[in-house]
């Protein structure tokens, strides 16, 4: 029987004994549900969020952020210099991401220390029916970043996506894919691997926050967690115990050190939280004399990697990509306010934004308050700061090489770019925090994987060095900043994780 | 307008917020019925702002309401009127919102962003369409 049960409709205490319980349901924790499965293990997946009905998703910014992130959207790093977006929900963060399917690059893998994850990427792409976007379905804006990028002689190229057909509706990628089904729309966990996983026995509890893991005699014997919590507020106030031989952690990277900190794991090398990177990312627009509707179609399909060149540096670099165009985060992003930043709203349509995405060697560290509550510190390095500028220059070009007639730098005063003489104010004003919207979508490596202790939290196939029984599968794992779209390899992973975890079962 | 989070008296700093932010003479021009189904629903930003702060977890929110007095309650710190931000002339409002936008302090600008960004949140994402309904233009 497929089974999601709703945490907020229970009304007693409950406890489940199963083989594996597996915290959170997105790209990460919905791959090791369905392979553990599948291989005939008792599965039960606790995710703190609710199980959407896409249709009912809104085009409402406000409700959707509530309803498919933590915090509202507004989880930011302690000073409050970077928003992070992170996804809450069936699905996770996979039903709120714009779909770019990218593989894992050969030199990241190496210095990672994986000799080949080529079967489980391609498994991954399958079952997310991973393909390359059409060239009809490449949108105005992406068609005009080609165009600048060409120009520059840059190397840019469209991507592969996991999505069915779809309307190409653009805001539905952020605020949820309406659409989204089997084979339709947005390929997301919840129309893939959990249906996969709830048909292979699993059960899963929405709305159902993880508190507390259970080790005893230095294993992994189970898992407290709170039902109710975090939905719309219909709180049941119950408890769920659940009894198991094996705990999978894939609540996200702030959340899963968060967890191992709150339930006082022990953290021998003192790595839990550590290494932490955000892929931060500034805003850079140009105007343009043509329309551009940027909220129009599929908002990333294309990127630009010419700097990102990971044989050379696998530690450093970043990426152009398309920004997304709903008024909202277009005006968040913009410079000014009053009567100036209207003035720069009113060429809403004939804007094409990039994004500079880095791949940051900076890294930061999630600590607990006495609440429980992620404390995320994280500062840029001087180093990445000065290529995040770079990034802005280059942006810059790209864009007027597009026929961008001026150029917008998201810095509260309004800086206006007219040609590339005018570039020096970049380099002079720099990154200051709290003087842009710096955002991360990708935050990564708080539960590092390595060979040694000393060094990570787990081992190169996620199971933690100091509780046996406790496996890791979200993007907590990276050893380093990964620098490109981290889905695919976190759910290669995952499957890696789990496969090798129901070959050696019983543990 | 019925509030689920501030006060009657937060509410009116709210609104001259947005006007000032956005660049408008008159925040509560969104109030209408605009859903497809036709509910009617209050899309008048102060409403939408003050939902969405409701919602959040409890520090977040208690942040914000002291963004909100601080905001209040500093023009004569910070530009020598003895008046409170919403007894402010235009002028003299636009001045004293560019002090917390080009402070020093960090925490000064953070400040600024976030009422900042919360007032477009509440503006630009009126009616149902984020994205193709541009009424606001
Ligand atoms: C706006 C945006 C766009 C993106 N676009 C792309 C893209 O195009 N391509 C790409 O490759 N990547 C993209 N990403 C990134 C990608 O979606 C994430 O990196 C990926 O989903 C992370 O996987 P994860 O398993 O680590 O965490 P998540 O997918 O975030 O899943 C973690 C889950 O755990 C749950 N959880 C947390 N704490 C608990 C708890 N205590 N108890 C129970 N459950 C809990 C959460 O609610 C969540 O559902 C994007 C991200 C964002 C924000």
């Amino acid at each position: 029987m497929v089974m999601i049960i709703r945490g907020c409709d229970i009304q007693q205490d409950l406890s489940e004994t199963v083989d594996v319980c597996v915290i959170g349901s997105g790209a990460g924790g919905a791959v090791a549900a369905k392979e553990l499965a599948e291989a005939g293990l008792s599965v039960i997946v606790l995710e703190a969020g609710d199980a959407h009905q896409p249709a009912t998703f809104s085009r409402h910014a406000p409700e959707m952020l509530h309803r498919l992130f933590w915090d509202g959207g507004m989880r930011t790093t302690r000073d409050g210099s970077i928003l992070i977006s992170q996804g809450r929900g069936v699905g996770g963060s996979t039903v709120h991401n714009f779909c770019y399917a990218v593989r894992t690059p050969e030199p990241i893998l190496d210095k990672w220390g994986i000799h080949d994850l080529s079967p489980e990427l391609d498994r991954v792409e399958a079952t997310l029916g991973v393909k390359q976007i059409d060239e009809a379905q490449v949108n105005h804006l992406n068609r005009v970043i080609r165009r600048g990028c060409e120009a520059m002689g840059w190397r840019g190229v469209v991507q592969r996506h996991n999505r069915g057909p779809c309307a190409d509706c653009s805001v539905g990628c952020f605020l949820g894919c309406r659409e989204s089904k089997p084979g339709i729309g947005k390929q997301s966990m919840d129309v893939t691997y959990i249906p996969r996983a709830l048909e292979a026995g699993a059960c899963l509890y929405s709305n159902c926050h993880a508190e507390l893991i259970r080790v005893e005699n230095g294993r992994a014997i189970g898992v407290v967690a709170q039902l109710g919590k975090d939905s719309d507020r219909s709180s049941s106030n119950h408890r769920l115990t659940v009894d198991c031989q094996a705990v999978v952690l894939a609540a996200g990277a702030i959340n899963s050190p968060q967890l191992w900190l709150k339930s006082r794991l022990p953290d021998p090398g003192k790595q839990v939280g550590k290494n932490l990177h955000l892929h931060p990312a500034v805003f850079v627009g140009g105007i343009f004399d043509d329309v551009i509707d940027a909220h129009q179609g599929i908002t990333q399909s294309y990127y630009v990697n010419h700097f990102l060149e990971l044989e050379r540096d696998p530690d450093s670099g970043y990426i152009l990509m398309p920004a997304f165009g709903s008024p909202v985060l277009v005006a968040a992003s913009m410079p000014a306010f009053g009567h100036e930043h209207r003035e720069l709203m009113e060429n809403y349509r004939h804007i094409a934004a990039l994004l500079v995405l880095l791949h940051d060697r900076s890294s930061g560290r999630v600590v607990v308050n006495r609440h429980g509550h992620p404390v995320i510190r994280y500062r840029l390095s001087r180093g990445d700061r000065a290529l995040l500028v770079e990034g802005m220059v280059n942006a810059a070009r790209l864009l007027f090489a597009a026929g961008a007639r001026e150029i917008i730098l998201p810095y509260t005063r309004r800086i206006p770019i007219k040609s590339e003489s005018d570039f020096d104010v970049i380099r002079q004003r720099g990154i200051v925090s709290n003087d842009m919207l710096i955002a991360s979508s990708h935050p990564q490596g708080t539960l590092r994987m390595g060979s040694h202790p000393r060094h990570s939290v787990v081992d190169t196939y996620g199971e933690a060095h100091a509780v046996k029984g406790l496996f890791v599968t979200d993007a907590s794992l990276f050893p380093s900043s990964i620098g490109i779209p981290p889905t695919l390899t976190i759910a290669a992973l995952a499957d890696r994780i789990a496969r090798r975890l129901a070959v050696n079962w019983p543990l | 307008m019925a509030l689920k989070f501030f006060s009657p008296k937060e509410a009116e700093i709210l609104e001259i917020l947005i006007a000032c932010m956005v660049g408008i003479d008159q925040p509560d021009v969104f109030k209408r019925s605009p859903t497809s189904e036709g509910q009617s629903i209050d899309y008048a930003p102060t409403v939408i702002i003050d939902d969405f702060v409701a919602k959040l977890p409890e520090g977040l929110r208690g942040q914000l309401r002291q963004a909100l007095h601080l905001f209040q309650w500093c023009p004569m710190i910070f530009i020598g009127k003895p008046r409170l931000f919403t007894r402010l002339s235009p002028q003299s409002a636009e001045a004293y919102i560019r002090t917390w936008a080009e402070s020093r302090f960090g925490l000064r600008r953070r400040i600024f962003r976030g009422l900042r960004d919360l007032t477009f949140l509440g503006y630009y994402s009126h009616g149902e369409g984020d994205g193709d309904d541009h009424s606001w233009l």
